[in-house]
């Protein structure tokens, strides 16, 4: 199993991406989408496509949430999809509910406590000053790799 | 002043020639009046001011990343190390607990909110909530938290791959995969 993994929040103005190694985050990054959607693709592919080239990328997560696809959070996502699969990514899909399900028992009730959990256990992230849209990069990156760990 | 030719390979030529000006007609535009100046910000001999950057940004309709694109990337590059190291660095220095094994009762009352939630603060902590998940045994989540802190990861992840092979009681067959091979290590 390659162990390296990119996961990737996109939300209508921001995109942000957690870099894996193994179960080890390597790097956090994000980036403003502008409000016109041909900007927005522009940037939103741009951004993945640097990711993919700057970290040798082989394996991807999407978080996927309630998302309609006609809405425009929705078509950057299957643009995103698209655009992976061309150059033949691995590619997961996760879904917000299943994060909030996984890191707590009973499970948390919303983003907020998510990302709670994301500082104690990367408290480094407060040092930085990440973005929260980077802390929910990370937690959607280690649940996937930990998924990948229990079934490989 | 000194200057390497090319030193800042830049698009300026290439988008002025796109937009089909002349220098004498983009230096009118951009309201300069060094036309030595501007053949020397083309070539990549120096750098121009902000303010001048910015001006042929508008001119050109692009940005000042587009115009600089390799300096750019060299700039992005070393900022993407230098984040690589910030966090690499501020990971090391995260203080850890005292590696004394801890007591039944202290690892209790780690795991557990006042209101009886369970968060994972640590990324063991959190793989071994997944596995407690998966086994359909989070009532006993308590027990495998314990575990975690007393045993190697390898010996839960082996007893839990075992676990998943296994079509039903996968919590029984996670234990007794577990007592196996811990019973194996004492007779050893």
């Amino acid at each position: 199993m390659n162990d390296k993994l990119a996961a990737i929040v996109i939300t209508r103005h921001r995109a942000a991406a957690a870099i894996f190694s193994g179960t080890q985050l390597h790097y956090v990054e994000n980036r403003v989408l502008s409000s016109a959607p041909p900007k927005a693709a522009n940037t939103l592919l741009a951004f993945i496509g640097w990711l993919m080239e700057e970290f040798k990328m082989e394996a991807v997560v999407l978080q996927v949430g309630e998302v309609s696809p006609e809405t425009h959070t929705g078509q950057m996502i299957d643009m995103v999809e698209s655009s992976l699969k061309e150059r033949s990514i691995s590619l997961w899909r996760v879904r917000k509910t299943d994060l909030l399900d996984a890191y707590a028992h009973p499970r948390l009730a919303n983003q907020k406590q998510l990302r709670l959990v994301a500082t104690s256990i990367w408290p480094h992230l407060i040092d930085t000053q990440a973005h929260p849209l980077e802390l929910d990069a990370a937690t959607l990156g280690l649940y996937m790799q930990t998924e990948r760990l229990l079934h490989s | 002043m000194l200057s390497n030719k090319n030193q800042f390979p830049n698009q300026i030529r290439r988008l002025r020639k796109k937009h089909r000006l002349t220098q004498k007609q983009i230096i009118l535009l951009l309201h300069y009046t060094d036309k030595t100046m501007f053949s020397k910000y083309e070539r990549g001999h120096l750098l121009p001011p902000l303010d001048f950057a910015m001006r042929l940004e508008i001119e050109l309709e692009t940005t000042i990343a587009e115009l600089y694109s390799k300096h750019y990337r060299e700039l992005k590059q070393e900022s993407v190390i230098r984040r690589a190291r910030q966090i690499s660095r501020a990971q090391s220095s995260v203080k850890m607990p005292a590696l004394t094994k801890p007591t039944m009762s202290t690892i209790l009352s780690r795991v557990a909110t006042p209101t009886g939630q369970f968060r994972p603060q640590t990324i063991l902590q959190f793989q071994t909530l997944q596995i407690a998940r998966k086994v359909d045994d989070r009532l006993n989540l308590r027990n495998y938290l314990v575990l975690a802190e007393h045993y190697p990861w390898d010996v839960l992840l082996k007893s839990f791959h075992h676990a998943a092979n296994a079509k039903d009681h996968q919590r029984d067959a996670f234990w007794n995969q577990f007592r196996q091979i811990t019973h194996q290590d004492y007779e050893r």
